[in-house]
């Protein structure tokens, strides 16, 4: 423990020391110098080779704001109350046999346990994802209907795996605490193993015609958003019909791909409004006017992102088609 | 003598053993009532929590809240016009000496005044008004705001001081009531200047016709709008159901947008706000356009599931009339 105490003070001081003297040196502001020092947890779990499995990690605290506070005494800070080491990301393997048996040690026990479970949910959400697979071969089958009967059972052999795969990433994260917010496309975990899969066996203009379709889809889905948050504004603010166009079309010049979380809003209300799509503000403020920024204002402070914070969707919502496609197993 | 001492002695006896015995019966029974009293009251005051007063909650339902959602705020200290009504028994209350000032304008006004005020701004920025059309136009307002005011006053004052226990049958039968009253009153509310109102009649008098067709212009605009905005939603998620190709995507969408419903586009209505309702619009419009040419163009597998969200849409189609989401036309 003294050991441990003396390892982080050093650590914490050496930071300081080294972070000051940068500052110094370069005449750099504190918030271009991060003096935080490692955490001192890692470092001992290293040291002392334990092998923790993260699905028993404890959660990562949220980081601290910029500033004095933030940035100035965040090193003493933790110094003393050091921030763990984010969980390293989990991978479950698709073949259960390799959990093995229930280990002895408790500590190895309990995340075995908890990988059980997460399999358990895991086989519940296969049945809802297979919709979506089914979705997926039919964009294929329209687009490469020469594929031989070999492929087209190779293909379903990859989309089911892909199926069991999204499955487990989706239970390990509904069943895990404090892993690090970022999206989860489970339709891009179905439809990017079947393209690398089709890739292989799909004639070359017939890749191209799938791959075509894949970036028409994806260009729809960046207008859908665009034509969302118009929407959004225009409910609030009363846009007129020569504002509503200047937004959408800036919105388009400088669109990012991050914005498609627009897709994500169905309906939430926080402070008696919707989120603000205030993330795009450089394309939606420029064309307000005197009356409609104040309000604009108004509604960013009740419930822009910064309030809301960055919610990422599940791009999911179980949809797609009903009936078995026989052609794939013929 | 000597008998009698014994024999009165006896009897004083009884008589002080009758009477401590009736003292003590007299001390239980006090102590029992004193017990059922506070049994009573602490039945009662765990009733008067479970109490929820209506007429507090009309106005709060009515105005504030965002979509079709029901708020319950425990106002249960709220007494009105004197008298408290609990699962239907009324119950007067006296009113203090003194206690005789005029009750204040109903807050149908402020919140209808704000509607009109917003609408009145939208033409104004289509049209720029003259100060004699503005003043015209607020008069037919106020007129129509008048007789809205008495129709919701009218309801909300069958609710004066009505309170019910959600846990009783009874309460949660007047609660079901409330609650269709108020939705009848948004409605009327959503449709305060529609046709058939004193505002619509005098709008087209009022404005000349350069500026008629301004306003009519920017309706239709935002309507338009608004119809694409549902249909490219929609279209998203067909997109993900029935993995349409660029070709199919583009029919289905330009047969939807051809057939643009007449959406309601005057206020902010929390039902066009509800993706649930939206969807279902779109997949009842449709439903209503020729299926040879959609059917045509899918698969069979993409054909049946596109047949059962059309039918979904069809068979939802006097719900979606009824939430108010469509221009009705005067009778």
């Amino acid at each position: 423990m003294s050991r441990r105490f003396s390892i982080t003070m050093l650590r914490a001081a050496t930071a300081v020391a080294c972070a000051t003297a940068l500052r110094t040196a370069c005449a750099l502001p504190p918030d271009r110098v991060d003096a935080t020092p490692v955490a001192a947890d890692a470092v001992v779990e290293e040291e002392a080779g334990e092998d923790v499995d993260p699905a028993i990690a404890p959660p990562v605290p949220v980081r601290p704001l910029g500033g004095l506070f933030g940035n100035g005494l965040r090193a003493v800070f933790d110094a003393m109350v050091p921030t763990p080491a984010p969980p390293r990301p989990v991978t479950i393997p698709l073949d259960e046999a390799a959990d093995g048996e229930m280990p002895k040690d408790p500590a190895k026990a309990q995340a075995w346990q908890q990988r059980k479970q997460i399999r358990q949910q895991a086989r519940h959400m296969e049945q809802t994802f297979q919709p979506a697979l089914r979705t997926e071969l039919e964009m294929i089958r329209r687009s490469c209907g020469s594929l031989s009967p070999e492929a087209r059972k190779e293909i379903l052999a990859v989309g089911r795996a892909a199926v069991t795969r999204t499955a487990l990433d989706f239970a390990t994260r509904q069943m895990q605490g404090g892993q690090p917010m970022r999206a989860l496309d489970t339709r891009a975990g179905i439809q990017q193993p079947l393209e690398k899969a089709l890739a292989k066996h799909a004639s070359a203009t017939e890749f191209a015609a799938y791959q075509s379709e894949q970036r028409a889809r994806q260009g729809r889905r960046r207008a859908a958003a665009r034509v969302a948050i118009v929407a959004k504004l225009d409910r609030q603010l009363d846009l007129t019909a020569e504002q509503r166009q200047a937004i959408e079309a800036d919105l388009e010049r400088r669109f990012e791909d991050s914005w498609l979380r627009e897709l994500d809003d169905h309906g939430v209300i926080m402070n008696n409004y919707r989120p603000a799509p205030d993330y795009a503000n450089a394309c939606i403020e420029p064309h307000l006017d005197g009356s409609q920024v104040e309000e604009w204002q108004r509604w960013r402070k009740a419930a822009g992102t910064a309030v809301v914070g960055m919610h990422f969707g599940w791009n999911f919502d179980a949809q797609g088609l009903h009936q078995e496609d026989d052609w794939w197993t013929k | 003598m000597d008998e009698v001492k014994p024999r009165r002695r006896a009897a004083t006896r009884r008589l002080a053993a009758l009477a401590l015995v009736l003292t003590a019966a007299t001390a239980r029974g006090e102590d029992d009532r004193v017990v059922e009293e506070s049994t009573a009251a602490a039945t009662q005051a765990e009733q008067q929590q479970h109490l929820i007063d209506l007429g507090a909650n009309f106005d709060a339902n009515l105005f504030e809240q965002q979509g079709n959602g029901w708020v319950l705020r425990g106002d249960n200290g709220l007494q009105i016009h004197g008298q408290v009504i609990v699962n239907g028994r009324r119950i007067q209350v006296p009113r203090p000496a003194g206690d005789e000032e005029p009750p204040p304008e109903s807050p149908t006004f402020a919140r209808a005044r704000a509607l009109s005020e917003k609408r009145l701004a939208r033409i104004d920025d289509a049209c720029e008004l003259s100060d004699a059309q503005r003043r015209l136009l607020r008069l037919a307002i106020e007129s129509d705001i008048r007789r809205f005011a008495a129709e919701i006053d009218a309801v909300r004052a069958e609710y004066a001081g009505v309170r019910v226990n959600l846990n009783d049958q009874e309460g949660q039968k007047i609660w079901h009531r409330f609650q269709q009253d108020v939705q009848r009153c948004r409605q009327r509310l959503r449709s305060l200047f529609d046709s058939g109102s004193l505002f619509a009649k005098v709008l087209p008098t009022a404005l000349d016709g350069r500026q008629m067709a301004r306003i009519e212009s920017e309706v239709r605009a935002r309507r338009t709008f608004r119809w694409r905005a549902m249909v490219t939603s929609a279209l998203l998620k067909m997109d993900d159901m029935l993995g349409l190709d660029a070709k199919q995507h583009a029919l289905i969408e330009e047969t939807l947008l051809a057939r643009e419903p007449a959406l309601r586009v005057d206020e902010l209505s929390p039902e066009q706000e509800n993706a649930h309702l939206q969807l279902n619009l779109v997949y009842m419009v449709l439903s209503t356009a020729d299926t040879e040419p959609l059917k045509k163009a899918v698969s069979e597998r993409q054909w049946r599931t596109l047949a059962m969200l059309m039918n979904q849409g069809k068979s939802m189609r006097s719900w979606i009339e009824q939430q108010g989401v469509l221009e009705v036309k005067a009778p």
